[in-house]
């Protein structure tokens, strides 16, 4: 592997046995914290749980029927296509909002950039069952502010429910989802465009190129690595959403209507104690996951080196 | 870093005048609208907050009146919280977030300064399966999480919430960290060890404040995720005494399955906001900025 490094590094001391010293630390806190919780899941995804199973008895091993039940089943498969299409969205649209207001607190004085942060960090901070809570709030049918501002320009929306029709639904969610991630693109990406040199900004700016020109082929291609995580892990975690879609449900939905991969697991675990399908779908999305990410985390691999 | 970027800056550039970065009113007008982009974005992202502040300083009586506004203010639930053991929450939740942050930190740094800096066996495997740790919904987990944590039998749940939150938020810090080393210049170091820097000596005064805004971003990102994980800290505190429980888990229960304490809720959550904000605040004035392009030329 030596072969691999960079020539100029070639002529560094090698110190044998640190590579391992430096990252074990952070495999051991990994699997402490989570090695059996997957391991759990895997396992599980193979057992099938009953009746019986509630009241103690051990859970037999049936195979892949889980996996077989589950790729047979046509709910399944809206509730995929459901979470991959939130997915989309919610990433699409905190990235480009989180990149644009990065860019702003770039540009504007530092006390505006300040009050910007904090009120992105209170964003941010803010406990989701408390978020939640002043969400359904304010999209309320009666007494939420929406409405009554939508109502007093003269809109029909009096007494309109906003959580009875999915579609209506996944776009309150959508909006509460992008709220609660975009303080995070944000912070992330403004960190990476602090390491813009002002200078080399100058130099291009002196030899004649433009804002856009500087944008695109200075900016751009210093704060990729920072977006390229970023977005990836917006869509994982996107993907897996589930704390808000449950809390909004609770205000009031069709349960089956409204269903994403989260609140799918959560129903067939926690709700009908079928842990050995809740791990399945766990485990599929697991695999969808990589399916979706693969080809983009390899090209990032390969862009480093 | 310089000698890559200026050519490709100049070489697209097509015939145009070198623009003038100062041309007075259209500059001061531009710098108008931005400043004011920036209030708009704040107010939308503060509405939800308007909406919490009013009903945390509503009086109980006038709670189910119909004005957005009430007569007056009453801060009392501000008082009155505390006497509901928020204090030992508070002080959870500082631990659970602090003692993970830290955790994280002392993990992630020296993993993700090797992978930037060396490619090795194992390398990509490495940085994959820290990344599938994210791919597994924690609500799934929950039933694994419960089993393993409750068989350790450690005195308090707060030992097993730092680990728990470590681990969710490790992946993140190792790519972002991984990220800014990559892009310091190797040759930086370089030249602190010709002038008689130890290599550590090298990674610590020169590699290190670089990656400040990394690490800075890292610090926050892991202090509030672990600062309103929800999920974990619910169940792995079931059994504990209230106040052993962290801020999410007491705020929660204020949320009734039949009735919800408005004020005390809105109230424990502005209040949980406080040491956010005030991380945010020490912190902030430590990111060091664009130092790095201009040292080599």
């Amino acid at each position: 592997m030596t072969a691999d490094l960079a020539p100029k590094r070639s002529g560094r001391r090698r110190i044998t046995g640190t590579p391992y010293a430096l990252i074990i630390p952070a495999v051991a806190v990994l699997v402490l914290a989570m090695g059996y919780p997957l391991v759990w899941q895997l396992i599980t995804s193979t057992q099938q749980f009953g009746l019986a199973q509630q009241f103690g008895q051990a859970a037999p091993f049936v195979g892949l029927q889980n996996y077989i039940t589950l790729a047979t089943d046509p709910y399944m498969w809206t509730v995929v296509a459901r979470s991959v299409l939130f997915c989309a969205a919610c990433a699409a649209i905190t990235m480009v909002i989180g990149t644009l207001l990065a860019l702003l607190m770039n540009v504007v004085a530092r006390w505006v950039r300040l009050l910007l942060q904090i009120t992105l960090l209170l964003a941010w901070a803010m406990p989701v069952v408390a978020a939640m809570t002043v969400w359904t709030w304010l999209f309320n049918l009666r007494s939420g502010v929406i409405n009554w501002m939508l109502t007093a320009i003269g809109l029909p929306f009096h007494g309109h429910n906003w959580l009875i029709e999915p579609l209506s639904f996944f776009g309150v969610a959508v909006i509460i989802v992008v709220w609660m991630s975009v303080p995070f693109v944000a912070f992330s990406i403004y960190a990476g465009l602090t390491q813009v040199s002002e200078e080399v900004m100058e130099a291009a700016s002196i030899d004649g190129a433009s804002a856009r020109q500087r944008f695109f082929s200075i900016t751009v291609p210093m704060i990729r690595p920072v977006i390229a995580i970023v977005l990836l892990l917006q869509v994982i975690w996107d993907l897996r959403v589930f704390t808000q879609i449950k809390l909004l449900q609770t205000a009031g939905s069709v349960k089956s209507e409204t269903n994403l991969l989260g609140t799918y697991i959560y129903q067939l675990g926690t709700g009908s104690s079928d842990f050995g399908l809740a791990s399945a779908v766990s485990v599929f999305v697991l695999a969808l996951t990589i399916v979706i990410s693969a080809f983009y985390v390899r090209s990032m691999l390969k862009e480093e080196s | 870093m310089t000698t890559l970027v200026t050519p490709t800056a100049t070489s697209r550039v097509v015939a145009r005048p070198p623009s003038s970065r100062r041309r007075g009113g259209a500059a001061s007008a531009k710098k108008l609208i931005l400043a004011l982009a920036a209030y708009i974005v704040a107010i939308l992202f503060l509405l939800p907050y308007l909406e919490m502040v009013v009903v945390a300083g509503r009086p109980a009586k006038e709670l189910l009146s119909r004005n957005f506004f009430p007569t007056h203010f009453d801060w009392s639930n501000f008082a009155t919280i505390w006497s509901t053991g928020f204090g030992g929450n508070l002080s959870t939740s500082l631990q659970v977030a602090g003692g993970a942050t830290i955790v994280v930190l002392v993990v992630a740094l020296p993993a993700a300064y090797y992978t930037a800096r060396h490619r090795f066996r194992g390398r990509a495997l490495f940085l994959l399966l820290v990344l599938a740790t994210q791919m597994f919904q924690p609500a799934a987990m929950l039933v694994g999480i419960q089993r393993e944590f409750l068989g350790f039998n450690l005195p308090s749940p707060t030992l097993s919430l730092i680990l728990i939150n470590a681990g969710f938020n490790l992946a993140f810090a190792v790519w972002i960290l991984n990220a800014f080393v990559s892009s310091i210049p190797v040759e930086l170091e370089e030249a602190a060890v010709v002038d008689g820097c130890t290599r550590i000596g090298a990674m610590m005064r020169i590699t290190l404040p670089l990656a400040m805004p990394g690490i800075v971003t890292a610090l926050i990102f892991t202090f509030i995720s672990a600062w309103n994980e929800f999920l974990v800290a619910l169940t792995l505190t079931l059994s504990a005494p209230d106040s052993a429980r962290p801020l999410t888990v007491a705020i929660n229960s204020y949320v009734g399955q039949y009735s919800i304490d408005w004020g005390h809720l809105f109230a424990g959550s502005l209040v949980a906001m406080v040491p956010v904000v005030i991380l945010f605040a020490v912190i902030e004035g430590r990111v060091v900025s664009g130092l790095t392009a201009g040292a080599i030329k």
